[in-house]
């Protein structure tokens, strides 16, 4: 058992399962970026939509509308102050409205261990909504 | 086979260097991503910053407006004088605290200062934050009064 042959499979089936957790990694950071830059986009269209609107339901649906491409029911969002709250549940031109959002990214192999990556984002805009 | 001509190890060295490959993609990748995040949010704040100033102005805009409509019958009728407006203190200093505190709200700071003139039927607003010109407009007929 001293020959040279097949060696070279031998070693590549030992370095193989490393080079496809680099990969997957790479995939992984490509998809973190795409989704962060995703949802920074779609909380400041919703903050903008609640600056216009002051409407909760305004203000997730243009969430939804503007998190591709990302899953919208991936999506949670908090909205602050609430709209039954002062000064929105009033005049609340000139306070601010600020949209908070999450993302928790669907990993592949999560099932072996791999942790859960959750993106978050926020903006905030000026009201300008007048009741 | 010595140690320098030998076949063996040939894929472990490979491997080794697919992997240091791989390594350096992450943290470019990385490095990129972090600068185009900063430059959107950045970009988010400044639109912000600039829509906080518009309506800061066009809510004084509106104040000097309907304080000249109790004096409609005075004699002479009083005007309307946008442009002293827009260069009275207060409202430049209403739009930059404006303009300020939702770029703080937005995790950027702006400490610059924001210009407000007449063009035409409109006042264009404009902020410079990081190099970055941001521009608002809002339609004021009384900038070019009949």
């Amino acid at each position: 058992m001293s020959g040279d042959r097949g060696q070279a499979i031998v070693e590549f089936a030992l370095v193989l399962p490393i080079l496809l957790v680099v990969a997957l990694a790479i995939v992984l950071v490509a998809e973190l970026g795409v989704a962060r830059l995703a949802l920074q986009h779609a909380t400041a269209e919703a903050a903008r939509a609640g600056a216009l609107t002051n409407d909760d339901e305004q203000i997730r649906g243009t969430l939804a509308a503007t998190v591709a491409p990302l899953a919208p029911d991936r999506v949670t969002s908090e909205i602050a102050p609430a709209q039954s709250e002062q000064p929105r549940s009033g005049d609340p031109r000139g306070s601010l409205l600020t949209v908070r959002a999450s993302y928790t990214l669907p990993v592949p192999l999560g099932f072996v261990g791999l942790p859960r990556f959750v993106v978050t984002a926020s903006a905030s805009r000026r009201i300008e909504w007048t009741p | 086979m010595d140690a320098v001509s030998g076949e063996r190890g040939q894929a472990l060295v490979i491997a080794a260097l697919l992997i240091g490959i791989g390594a350096l993609a992450i943290v470019g990748l990385r490095v990129v991503q972090e600068r185009v995040l900063a430059s959107a949010r950045s970009q988010d704040a400044g639109e912000a910053a600039v829509e906080a100033a518009a309506a800061a102005i066009a809510d004084a805009y509106v104040a000097h407006v309907g304080g000249l409509r109790g004096h409609v019958f005075d004699v002479p009728r009083p005007t309307t004088n946008v442009a002293a407006l827009l260069a009275d203190p207060a409202t430049r200093e209403a739009a930059r605290a404006a303009a300020a505190e939702t770029a703080a709200r937005n995790g950027e700071v702006f400490d610059g200062a924001v210009e407000a003139r007449c063009v035409g039927k409109t006042i264009e607003i404009e902020l410079r934050r990081s190099g970055r010109v941001h521009r608002a407009a809002l339609e004021a007929d009384a900038c070019s009064p009949r």
